[in-house]
């Protein structure tokens, strides 16, 4: 039998299994009072050292948790587990970005009932995680100072996928020479109406108004 | 829940491809070849559902705040479609540009770079997407 070649209409996302994962994995966190908070940036600009000192912030006032993706190696696991917090490494392999379907396997055993903010730490890359829709709640994009003030427009898409923008490394900002006004006037221009925070984890600079906003954030969650 | 997806090649493959490719890095960290899997694997449970055998092309809208290099998506076409019904198939994409609405002008206006959320005849800047972020498989050519 001679079939006829025929075109057929379907309206379904390319990432359809990643994007409906990621849909069950809200819902979990929205059943169970879990605000996910997921952090991109390149490599090197500071992930987890804020998030070291965020996790010890944090721990006092609520049930936080942590997944950490890297390519390899287990060391940030390593280091966050110093904060006495839950934390668990995704290690990718090749693999340039985290999947929902590698977030559901990190949170196997875990209840989530006992948690109130989960932290997911992305692979360090601004290109490829922008894609990949985790079920977070609110998306971090860091930048450090070290980068240069225009890494927004070099990486436009990351910065409007993301809900907040934390300039990191703020205590090298002076020896850099770095432009504090052009880095808002460039994440501005590429996500109008973003929320900025400058922070330091080293010497803390920045790190109080960023606990406020996100523990208030939690509360009404 | 859907069960967790099966990629069409292993990462055992994967990384067998990227030993043979004449330049490797250009793969490395390429996540053009996962989304190109994921069309894949899409596209043969749509053409079987439809029974069709074989699909001849897929047509996707790809917004230019996808996320996805056009020329990497078309450059990891053909080995995510090795040893499946896409095989030899077409990527036929459809570029959209990034569409916001203007709230002073209070019309919708097509961006002039993803670089500038500001509307290209008054410059007031505007968040609101109205269009940019497709990444969708909107037909197939099935037989």
């Amino acid at each position: 039998m001679m079939s006829t070649p025929r075109l057929v209409q379907v309206r379904e996302k390319a990432l359809k299994q990643n994007d409906l994962l990621a849909r069950a994995l809200r819902e979990r966190f929205r059943e169970a009072s879990v605000f996910a908070v997921s952090l991109v940036s390149s490599p090197g600009a500071g992930k987890t050292a804020f998030l070291e000192k965020t996790l010890a912030r944090l721990r006092p006032h609520c049930r936080v948790a942590a997944l950490v993706g890297d390519l390899a190696t287990d060391n940030d696991a390593a280091r966050l587990q110093r904060t006495e917090a839950p934390v668990r490494q995704i290690t990718t392999g090749t693999v340039c970005h985290l999947e929902a379907a590698m977030v559901e396997n990190a949170l196997a055993g875990w209840d989530l009932n006992e948690i109130d903010c989960l932290f997911i730490e992305n692979v360090g890359n601004l290109v490829c995680p922008s894609s990949y829709d985790l079920g977070e709640e609110m998306r971090l994009v860091l930048m450090s100072v070290t980068e240069g003030e225009d890494k927004p427009l070099k990486y436009p898409t990351i910065f409007n996928t993301a809900d907040v923008a934390v300039i990191t490394k703020l205590d090298l900002a002076a020896a850099v020479e770095f432009d504090l006004a052009a880095a808002h006037q460039s994440i501005q221009s590429v996500r109008p109406g973003m929320r900025v925070f400058e922070v330091s984890a080293k010497t803390g600079q920045g790190m109080g108004e960023w606990q406020q906003f996100l523990q208030l954030r939690i509360a009404e969650w | 829940m859907p069960p967790a997806r099966q990629l069409p090649i292993s990462n055992c493959q994967f990384n067998r491809s990227l030993r043979e490719s004449s330049n490797p890095s250009r793969l490395k960290y390429m996540h053009e070849l996962s989304i190109a899997m994921s069309m894949v694997e899409m596209a043969t449970e749509e053409a079987a559902r439809r029974g069709g055998a074989q699909v001849n092309a897929l047509h996707l809208k790809l917004g230019a705040l996808s996320g996805v290099v056009k020329d990497a998506l078309l450059f990891s076409w053909d080995v995510a479609c090795e040893d499946t019904p896409l095989a030899g198939s077409r990527l036929v994409i459809e570029e959209v540009p990034v569409m916001v609405y203007c709230p002073a002008c209070q019309a919708e206006r097509t961006l002039a770079s993803i670089r500038q959320f500001f509307c290209p005849v008054c410059e007031t800047p505007t968040p609101e997407i109205l269009r940019g972020k497709e990444l969708e498989v909107v037909a197939l050519e099935i037989e």
